[in-house]
């Protein structure tokens, strides 16, 4: 016999947004006309059932299962989502990418979401499998691998969002993993030096800091001198780049800077959004009563900006409390993490929990005009069935982790 | 060891996301609120006209006339139409047209608005639908277009009124607009009113007319006009009880004829008005009805004027002078009236002032002051010449022939209601004066039945009732100046039945063509409508006492009783007028009345005429009155503010 010590603030904390979320969802639906959201509450909820099974289930399988679990999960999500690129379907407003797992007329699911959860258990395999972690470069080109593949993947469908959490993940779990700052930093730099390309000065800036990074960190002489010309030829890129981007595309990017040159079009997301929440004010306008919401200004109201519906009917205290909920679910998982009684776990659950995080961040903060629109979802909250799977599924793994941490006991060894 | 470093990293990070997003947040809901507030309400929240219900009008037994009913307009995004082929069906089966049809299922239009109007129940179907949007609005509906056009008037595609009792009445009819703060959603369509801008619904109008019989009436001028080939006519019928207006139809073959020329159109009436002289005659004892005056054998020259009869004889008694419509009797009768009796007894009748109906351009006609007369006045009055009368104005005349001797004003408007159902204004009989004793009345009567029996207007005799009548046969001033070669008004006003009048009816042709004689020509029109009246189903006739009328040979006496107005309708003081006494029945508290045309007095006077008519004023400027609001003519409450607009 063997007794599972269940991590229960880990599965209240789940529960509570869980509930939090379908009731946002039901809201999110109630609208003065009726749109595609006005049913979803219903299925939403079959969804949360079906989810806490499956992570019931999940929870009852050893961590070391997992462990052997995550090369065949991660080889099928390649394929499904280079299937995806031939066969896949759009929804909304991305029908042209490819998201969607579609057989015969029905849309399954989108497997971006389930290749999250395959690349953590992958790279935590793969890290946790080392005796130290990667000093160099070349070290990182395997954890590379197994986080871009996927990656290139995704970026192709094209779904930017998801790529950016796949890139959450791969640095969080790199930190985790051990590997030194100043190389995680190094990594980063050429995509850093892209941004700041735009300003001569700064970049000018950026790139002597780096240099002292460099002399000081002392990685390998073509390492070093790879990342410094990396930097430059990004600096010189950018500005060919700019001028090589398609106007729509240098117009998304300086709507992001300032919503307001194109309210209608490309701000009108971010402006809607930041009226609904900023009209909700202390307390918000009343559960069901957003008349942002209700009159149809928000769109996408019940999957991408449904904290903006939180915002508009709940207010400040509806916004902290959410936020609350989430740190507090982030918090336990790095707890977990920390516990965790091997470093597989361990990475898995630090995983989950960047995950999670930048779902929260990304989402929340592009609601709140502080990120790029990228057509992500919120945990727990957004409409949508292989998300609440996901995330579920997330939960589950974690609680077995958690149970067979430091804190926890079990009876008996696993497989 | 790094980890419990790393721990600490990745709690303070934590720590400085969760601070990011809630201040953040902060900043965007507490010191940005107002801002995305304001921006809230001027998206989601516009401000609409939003239609209040006019009033309906109805006749005298609440058959309406003219009605509101909510008509929804249809917009339709042909790009967010679900199915397009399934909303194309639905807008042909409502009866838009199949061009609009194709037109509003165009995907490459972007929004395409339908004309006309639709019922809200008949297009449920369609609003439903998504991608069809509905503005709501409010349509007027004639039931009787052709009958009432003149009289009830239109109001155009946007509800305004143009003329006849949908203007006059518009302050009543209107309601109260609201401008109503909509919400809106994102693509613009209107979702709903909040419930406290409800616009309130126009006052519904209780006509006195009878659509059956103003119809009969409209149908018998038609015929008229076309038998006799006059160029115009009017039919005014009035219930000599109360002095309600039962029809009063106009024709006119000039296409540039508009409202009802029976109130503003006067003419000259001609021997219509020798009854009433007659009236005057024995109300005053000045004659008897068998007493005989010399007739000259048809010419008589007085004042160097040659008057003549169409039936000439040696000598007639009143009553024959009547029968016969002698100008010689009627003038050598006359002349023992002073001029300022005749002229007090044509003002008495009601001549020369609007009767004071509630309908636009009233004509007062011409009643000259006895210190404007020629020496020819006097005996032409009595024949009905130098004097302008509407075709109203004659017909209210005869009113107290027929009941008993009271002038009373004549009414268009029996009721008037509020949308919860609450009566404003119930027309109450007002007795104006009394002109004549109801002896006299009876004895006038008889008179006319003789015309009828066996006079000038033969015509007219029914074979199941007495009617009592006079034709009149005037010649038409053409141009400035004088009478037009073959230009004549043929008139007849009648009673009927005689003995206990339920209707006073005038016919009157302009220029018929062949024979003029009133007698001929009009005479044989009332009869038509009469028998009409009675054929038909509801004429406002009561026809419990019309079988007795005819049997039932009671004394004078009785039969006088019966023509007071107290017997058949208690609503009216039982009392006896003194002549030329004129006294006023009580008014009806905040009676809607009609607002007196000040324009061209100074401030003063108009201030005091609008306070002697009952209204309270708004001064806007000095100098003389320009205009008010409401403007004259219009139906107000009495009471209520009229605003006067003064030229500097």
């Amino acid at each position: 016999m063997r007794r599972v010590v269940a991590d229960y603030p880990l599965i209240l904390v789940a529960l509570l947004l869980s509930g939090y979320g379908v009731a946002m969802v039901y809201s999110a639906g109630q609208t003065d006309i009726p749109t595609v959201a006005t049913h979803a509450w219903a299925a939403q909820i079959r969804w949360v059932i079906l989810s806490i099974g499956l992570a019931y289930a999940v929870s009852r399988a050893s961590v070391r299962f997992f462990e052997w679990a995550a090369l065949p999960v991660y080889v099928v999500t390649c394929l499904l989502l280079l299937g995806l690129l031939k066969f896949g379907g759009g929804a909304g407003d991305a029908a042209s990418s490819k998201s969607w797992l579609v057989i015969a007329g029905h849309r399954l699911g989108q497997p971006a979401e389930l290749a999250k959860v395959a690349v953590i258990l992958m790279l935590a395999r793969e890290l946790g499998a080392r005796r130290e972690a990667p000093r160099s470069l070349l070290e990182l080109w395997k954890p590379s691998v197994v986080v871009g593949i996927p990656w290139l993947l995704i970026m192709l469908q094209p779904d930017l969002g998801s790529g950016m959490v796949f890139i959450g993940i791969f640095f969080a779990m790199l930190f985790w993993s051990g590997v030194p700052l100043p190389l995680l930093v190094l990594i980063a730099s050429p995509a850093v030096s892209l941004v700041l390309a735009f300003n001569t000065s700064l970049w000018g800036a950026w790139f002597l800091a780096l240099l002292a990074l460099v002399l000081w960190y002392r990685p390998y002489m073509w390492e070093g001198v790879t990342l410094m010309l990396a930097n430059v030829f990004m600096g010189v890129l950018a500005p060919i780049l700019w001028e090589r981007l398609a106007p729509y595309q240098r117009h998304r990017l300086q709507v992001f800077l300032d919503p307001s040159i194109d309210p209608r079009n490309s701000g009108w997301h971010v402006i809607q959004s930041q009226v609904a929440i900023g009209s909700g004010g202390w307390f918000g306008k009343g559960f069901l009563g957003g008349t942002q919401k209700r009159l149809a200004f928000l769109p996408e109201q019940h999957t991408d900006f449904i904290f903006a519906v939180v915002g508009e009917e709940l207010g400040l205290l509806g916004v902290t409390v959410a936020l609350s909920l989430f740190l507090f679910l982030v918090l336990r998982a790095v707890r977990t993490a920390s516990n965790a009684n091997d470093s597989f776990g361990s990475l898995v659950a630090f995983g989950l929990a960047a995950s999670w995080l930048v779902h929260v961040s990304v989402n929340v903060g592009m609601t709140l005009n502080l990120m790029p629109i990228t057509g992500i979802p919120l945990p727990f909250f957004s409409y949508g069935g292989s998300f609440m799977l996901a995330c579920w599924l997330s939960i589950g793994v974690m609680m077995r982790i958690s149970s067979e941490g430091r804190g926890g006991r079990v009876g008996e060894l696993a497989i | 060891m790094t980890r419990p470093s790393r721990l600490q990293l990745v709690h303070g990070s934590l720590a400085l996301f969760a601070l990011a997003l809630v201040l953040r947040a902060a900043q965007v809901q507490l010191w940005q609120a107002k801002l995305w507030r304001h921006k809230a309400e001027r998206q989601q929240f516009a401000a609409a006209d939003v239609p209040a219900a006019r009033g309906d009008i109805f006749d005298v037994s609440e058959v309406p006339i003219a009605q509101s009913r909510p008509t929804v307009r249809l917009r339709v995004a042909p790009k967010e139409l679900k199915d397009r082929a399934a909303t194309g069906r639905a807008l042909a089966k409502l009866g838009v047209p199949r061009a609009w049809v194709s037109r509003a299922t165009d995907q490459h239009r972007a929004w395409v608005e339908l004309p006309g109007a639709y019922q809200p129940g008949d297009a449920a179907a369609v609003t439903r639908m998504r991608g069809v949007y509905s503005d709501a609005g409010v349509e007027r509906v004639y039931t009787q277009r052709a009958a009432m056009r003149r009289l009830v008037g239109v109001v155009d595609a946007r509800g305004v009124a143009v003329d006849g009792l949908e203007l006059t009445l518009d302050s009543l009819l209107r309601g109260e607009e609201r401008v109503a703060r909509l919400a809106r959603d994102s693509r613009g369509a209107r979702i709903d009113a909040p419930d406290d801008d409800v616009p309130e619904a126009g006052d519904a109008v209780v006509l006195t007319i009878n659509q059956s019989l103003q119809e009969i009436s409209e149908r018998a001028l038609a015929d008229a006009l076309a038998g006799t080939g006059a160029d115009g006519g009017d039919i005014v019928i009035i219930d000599p009880h109360d002095g309600e207006i039962r029809a009063m139809a106009s024709r006119r073959n000039d296409p540039k004829s508009s409202g009802s020329p029976a109130v503003s159109e006067p003419f000259e009436p001609g021997s219509t008005l020798k009854p009433l002289m007659v009236s005057r005659l024995l109300q005053l004892g000045r004659a008897k009805p068998d007493e005989i005056m010399n007739t000259e054998n048809g010419v008589y020259v007085l004042d160097g004027r040659t008057i003549t009869d169409e039936h000439k004889k040696p000598q007639m008694s009143l009553s024959d002078v009547i029968r016969y419509s002698s100008n010689i009797g009627i003038v050598k009768f006359t002349s023992r009236f002073s001029d300022r009796e005749k002229y007090d007894a044509l003002r008495d009748f009601g001549f020369g002032m609007p009767s004071g109906l509630p309908y636009p351009a009233e004509a007062a006609g011409t009643l000259r002051l006895p210190k404007e007369w020629s020496r020819l006045s006097p005996a032409s009055l009595s024949m009905g010449y130098e004097i302008a009368v509407t075709p109203l104005q004659l017909a209210a005349a005869y009113v107290p022939i027929a009941n008993g001797g009271l002038m009373l004003e004549p009414a268009l408007i029996r009721e008037i209601r509020a949308p919860d159902g609450k009566v404003r204004y119930h027309h109450e009989p007002r007795v104006l004066r009394r002109v004549m004793d109801p002896t006299v009345a009876a004895v006038v009567r008889r008179m006319l039945v003789g015309v009828v029996t066996g006079g000038t207007s033969t015509e007219a005799a029914m074979l199941n009732f007495d009617v009592g009548g006079k034709s009149g046969t005037s010649r038409r001033t053409v141009g400035k100046h004088g009478y037009g070669a073959g230009a004549y008004t043929a008139s007849f006003v009648s009673v009927f039945p005689a003995e206990a009048p339920q209707y006073v009816i005038l016919v009157k042709l302009n220029n018929p063509k062949g024979d003029i004689f009133g007698g001929k020509t009009a005479a044989p029109v009332s009869k038509i409508v009469l028998q009409a009246a009675l054929a038909a189903r509801d004429a406002s006739l009561d026809r419990g006492t019309l079988a007795t009328s005819r049997d039932s040979l009671e004394p004078l006496a009785d039969s006088l009783a019966r023509a007071t107005l107290d017997d058949d309708d208690d609503t009216l003081p039982p009392t006896i007028f003194d002549l030329g006494h004129a006294r006023r029945a009580p008014v009806v508290a905040a009676a809607p009345r009609t607002v007196p045309d000040v324009r061209g007095l100074s401030v003063r006077a108009a201030t005091f005429a609008l306070h002697r008519a009952g209204f309270n004023v708004q001064l806007d400027g000095f100098g003389s009155a320009r205009t008010t609001a409401p403007a004259a003519g219009a139906m107000a409450q009495s009471g209520s503010l009229v605003r006067v607009s003064a030229a500097q």
